[in-house]
């Protein structure tokens, strides 16, 4: 009877969220996308096992009037623990094209690190691969980078004479939380702000296409339950974090390239802990027609000892993943794709992960 | 044999050459016609160039279907028709690119461009007589 109420009230808030982003739209002319995708997923960890998954459906609207754009993206999200969907605000944006060198934007947003968080983040059918890397995985799934930030964000490009294109992007945000799956949506924690900064070249001419960057973030960590000495879970860790970041990304002649790493440096309560965790992911693939084979690498290395910021993930010990597969681009609404991935965790007793996935991804 | 071989080329290459004469580039004439680099508007249709002389850019755009749209993926892009919609699309849900405006004719490309000074968009080379248009000539 209980669940009975629970899933009632559940479905009550779907159907409310969906009424009233539907009648809003309706009121503003905005039109609403639908991305996602549906799988079917056979996975080999110990023992064998199989499913059918309809892991999220996005909603996507954004309109510009003017010099102001408004963007959202809400996401209906299968949540690992209860196997049922909850709801995700992932964007809130509003954004201001203050010159042509220089936009800000204020809200919810995706955090520009590295190439893949926030060129390739949600939406399947423009990613080559089922999924994600697991480096930069989202932070409720294991994910290394702080994908999401609440906060302001700035960007631009610069013409560098004929040769190429300078662009920035500059994140002021309220960084992570106290473990790294929360996001500070209405308050944060420590007060302290994250400040990232990327830097990418675009050459034009005969390289155009290319993409060559860095990035540099800083955040002030005040995270709970990372320290054994402390019985109380609640209790809090101070330290930094700093993340440095490199990639290279390339879309012309059919190739696509996607190379990003990096280094996480972490110092905890007065240097109890200060240590390095380190992170790369190459993608390959190569655009014949429709059809797009492709092939993907990423190992992460955590110091002897794990990572207290990453401790569930660095109780893994160090990881090596390499994926391949193909995308069908069926048409600009459909995309099938086929792939399997083998995961080696390095850590005593951990076992290795092989996955098939099959997956028809949507965009409408 | 030789000879039919050069005439078929000069008729494939004379062939090309009006099929490209087709379609132009038009902006609002506020944001001025004159020669653009290809690299300024593929910039400008996937959300790099973001002003003309200090204008919002503006991209309208007929389906992915429609023989405009199909010239500025081959011409200016060199990409299908299907690879530059999900490349625009995926521009705009990163949020890196205003979302484009649909139009169903020439007529209502103009029509929409005309509404925004840094308005942009394809048409047929016989549509684009309007005053209130500048074509844009492809530079290099």
């Amino acid at each position: 009877m209980k669940r009975r109420s629970v899933t009632m009230k559940r479905l009550t808030r779907y159907a409310l969220a969906l009424g009233c982003l539907s009648a809003l739209a309706a009121q503003a002319e905005v039109p609403i996308s639908f991305y996602g995708d549906v799988d079917f997923r056979v996975n080999k960890e110990g023992a064998v096992t199989n499913t059918f998954a309809v892991p999220r459906l996005e909603l996507f609207a954004t309109h510009t009037i003017d010099r102001v754009t408004f963007l959202t993206e809400i996401m209906f999200e299968v949540s690992h623990e209860t196997n049922a969907f909850a709801v995700d605000i992932e964007r809130v944006e509003i954004g201001y094209q203050i010159t042509s060198w220089l936009r800000v934007r204020a809200g919810r947003f995706h955090t520009a690190l590295g190439y893949y968080n926030d060129a390739i983040h949600h939406g399947a059918y423009f990613m080559v691969p089922v999924y994600r890397p697991g480096i930069v995985d989202f932070e409720d799934s294991g994910g290394l980078i702080p994908a999401h930030s609440v906060g302001l964000h700035a960007d631009g490009r610069f013409e560098l004479g004929s040769a190429a294109r300078l662009r920035f992007d500059i994140d002021l945000a309220n960084g992570r939380q106290g473990t790294l799956s929360d996001l500070a949506n209405l308050f944060d924690i420590n007060q302290g702000k994250a400040l990232n900064v990327r830097l990418r070249l675009e050459p034009l001419g005969a390289a155009e296409g290319l993409i060559v960057g860095v990035n540099f973030m800083v955040d002030r960590l005040t995270l709970t339950g990372v320290d054994p000495s402390q019985n109380d879970t609640a209790a809090k860790t101070w330290g930094l974090e700093q993340i440095y970041g490199a990639h290279v990304a390339y879309f012309e002649h059919n190739l696509h390239l996607i190379v990003e790493g990096y280094a996480f440096h972490h110092l905890l309560d007065g240097n109890r802990f200060d240590g390095w965790t380190l992170a790369a992911l190459a993608e390959v693939g190569y655009v014949i027609n429709e059809v797009t084979p492709f092939v993907r690498g990423e190992f992460e290395h955590f110091p002897s000892g794990g990572d207290p910021v990453f401790a569930t993930q660095s109780a893994l010990g160090d990881g090596l993943g390499v994926a391949a597969g193909v995308r069908w681009m069926i048409n600009e609404n459909l995309a099938f794709k086929a792939q399997g991935e083998y995961f080696h965790h390095g850590a005593a007793g951990s076992t290795d992960r092989l996955t098939g996935t099959l997956q028809l991804a949507f965009a409408f | 044999m030789n000879r039919i071989a050069l005439l078929l080329s000069l008729s494939l290459v004379v062939a090309t050459q009006a099929r490209a004469d087709d379609f132009v580039v038009v902006r609002n004439a506020k944001s001025g016609g004159g020669t653009v680099s290809k690299a300024d508007l593929r910039g400008a249709f996937t959300g790099k160039v973001r002003e003309f002389s200090g204008n919002a850019v503006v991209v309208v755009l007929q389906g992915e279907s429609n023989p405009a749209f199909a010239w500025l993926a081959d011409s200016i892009f060199g990409v299908a028709p299907k690879l530059l919609a999900s490349k625009i699309k995926q521009e705009v849900f990163k949020g890196d690119m205003n979302k484009t405006v649909s139009a169903e004719s020439d007529a209502e490309v103009i029509a929409k461009i005309k509404e925004a000074p840094g308005g942009i968009g394809v048409v047929s080379a016989a549509a684009a007589k309007d005053p209130a248009l500048a074509i844009v000539t492809v530079g290099s």
